[in-house]
């Protein structure tokens, strides 16, 4: 769930009626009158979490898509049982702003019967990260405190990766909640574009979705996220996560960027 | 040459490369997977677009029956596409999947890391997933990380000798969506006292797939809470082109009678 929190910090949106109004922490990097797509997944997340019929399972699957830009104005949110079976439980929901549907997700829910024991050792991907040295490449301004562990290095795993980051979100998504560790994961799915920045001279390029696959659930107000791009010249990359929390791993996100010419046009 | 379906009659029949090991009375995933991901490419668009990622939901079995594929497009523009297929069997939706295209178009290119494992044609021949994907079936298969018997990361070749669609050949994207079902299989960490049935398939690729020949580089996380993941990356002979999921649900073969001899 997500967790009450401290009064007095800052916040990605205020309650109105049974919607929220986006704060100027939600506002998109590539257009002024639109919502980011981190504000979007905290929403999405915060409202899954407090709304929705979850059926008590451990959420295995989450899915953002981002249909068009959401406009910085009041938004609604509502979450359907799509699929409730004994064992999966399929949840729809619907982002509504400006009356316009602007986004759509969907999370899947997994009930086991029973566990085989841990086929593997959790292993820590370092840290832990009150004691990495601080370089944060978005700015707190975002809502984040972020913290670059190493570049172009290895992740836990041994594997390579183009961006290793400390991240856990120091705003309230609404007043008195903060981001949960599954919240936290999903605004960390979002942070990728950083790895090619150095196209943001020539080119926008948004991400249309989100996409966490969770193997256990997390803990703690930190993820970390190992990151490499797969970025091949046909119009879309891929960014590949790998997410940890100080325990070990516990799942992998991808985001889906979309590629149109020129700095801060419009997308899509 | 056989085929995964027939179609006729305005219907889709399953053949004998689309039946489910597990019950022989369902579809395969292999085939399921396949067919929605064909009809999402079907679907008009304008201009020449491409799949970016496919989430198929397979949460209970489909009959292996006459079945028809009713498509919705979600989100349509000039360059980005959202397109929701459903599996019918009587009229009555089995399984599903949303698919994002975009527009094919220029963007940057970053040469990505090679997977420095052999090329089918340097792959073992007598090495397939499970006993019967050897030479000459319908899903050829050839390991060349881990092995059958031996739990833990794998990675496996794939090559089509069947028709997704008697008399037409499957595009090479839908036939790398068909290749990575199986990782389940081969990246196996628990042994065949578990069951463990992938209840969905989440692709993301960075561009279309090319040739015959593709490779599923699979490994499976699970920590003791009676699911797990299985991550794969996915690449063509010329090299990487995206990754997949599969969430698995763990049962114990007990108790749902020991059904898993195929997965060995």
């Amino acid at each position: 769930m997500t967790e009450p929190s401290e009064p007095r910090r800052k916040r990605f949106y205020l309650p109105e009626g049974d919607g929220f109004t986006p704060t100027r922490l939600s506002g998109s990097p590539w257009r002024g009158d639109a919502q980011n797509g981190l504000a979007l997944g905290l929403l999405m997340a915060h409202t899954l979490e407090t709304q929705a019929d979850t059926g008590g399972g451990h959420l295995a699957r989450f899915t953002l898509d981002i249909m068009r830009p959401a406009m910085a104005q009041l938004t609604h949110v509502n979450w359907r049982v799509a699929r409730g079976g004994r064992r999966v439980r399929l949840l729809e929901g619907v982002l509504e702003a400006a009356g316009e549907t602007a986004a759509r997700a969907t999370a899947l829910y997994v009930s086991p019967t029973g566990a085989p024991p841990p086929s593997m050792p959790l292993v820590s991907p370092g840290g832990p990260p009150e004691t990495t040295t601080e370089r944060p490449f978005v700015s707190r301004e975002a809502g984040l405190d972020m913290k670059v562990v190493r570049r172009w290095s290895v992740d836990a795993s041994g594997e390579s990766c183009d961006q290793s980051v400390w991240l856990r979100v120091e705003a309230d998504i609404v007043p008195g909640f903060g981001a949960s560790p599954t919240a936290t994961a999903i605004a960390a799915a979002d942070i990728g574009g950083s790895t090619i920045r150095a196209h943001a001279r020539d080119w926008t390029y948004p991400n249309l979705d989100i996409a966490v696959h969770f193997a256990r659930q997390p803990e703690g107000a930190w993820v970390h996220a190992a990151t490499r791009p797969l970025v091949l010249g046909s119009g879309v990359a891929v960014i590949d996560h790998r997410f940890s929390d100080t325990r070990g791993a516990f799942g992998r996100a991808h985001q889906t960027l979309y590629f149109t010419r020129g700095a801060r046009s419009a997308a899509a | 040459m056989s085929s995964f379906y027939i179609f006729e009659g305005g219907l889709y029949h399953p053949q004998a490369p689309a039946t489910a090991p597990w019950t022989r009375r369902h579809q395969n995933g292999v085939s399921i997977s396949g067919l929605l991901a064909r009809e999402i490419e079907r679907v008009p668009a304008a201009g020449q677009f491409q799949l970016a990622r496919l989430t198929v939901e397979m949460q209970r079995g489909v009959p292996l029956a006459p079945s028809s594929v009713r498509t919705t497009v979600v989100r349509d523009g000039k360059r980005i596409q959202l397109v929701e297929a459903e599996l019918l069997v009587d009229g009555e939706a089995y399984a599903s999947a949303l698919g994002l295209r975009t527009l094919t178009g220029e963007s940057p290119y970053e040469a990505p890391q090679a997977s420095g494992l052999p090329l089918p044609d340097d792959a073992p021949r007598d090495a397939p997933v499970t006993r019967v994907l050897g030479e000459g079936h319908p899903m050829q298969t050839r390991i060349v990380r881990g092995a059958r018997r031996e739990l833990g990361p794998a990675a496996y070749w794939t090559l089509f000798n069947a028709d997704l669609v008697a008399g037409e050949q499957a595009s090479p994207t839908v036939r790398a969506v068909m290749s990575c079902d199986i990782a389940s299989t081969v990246s196996d960490v628990v042994g065949s006292e578990w069951e463990c049935p992938n209840v969905d398939l989440s692709i993301y690729l960075a561009r279309p797939a090319q040739g015959d020949w593709f490779l599923t580089d699979a490994q499976t996380e699970q920590f003791g809470t009676g699911y797990g993941i299985v991550s794969s990356t996915l690449s063509d002979t010329v090299g990487p082109i995206g990754y997949a999921h599969q969430t698995l649900l763990y049962t114990h073969a007990e108790d749902v009678g020991n059904r898993t001899a195929w997965r060995r």
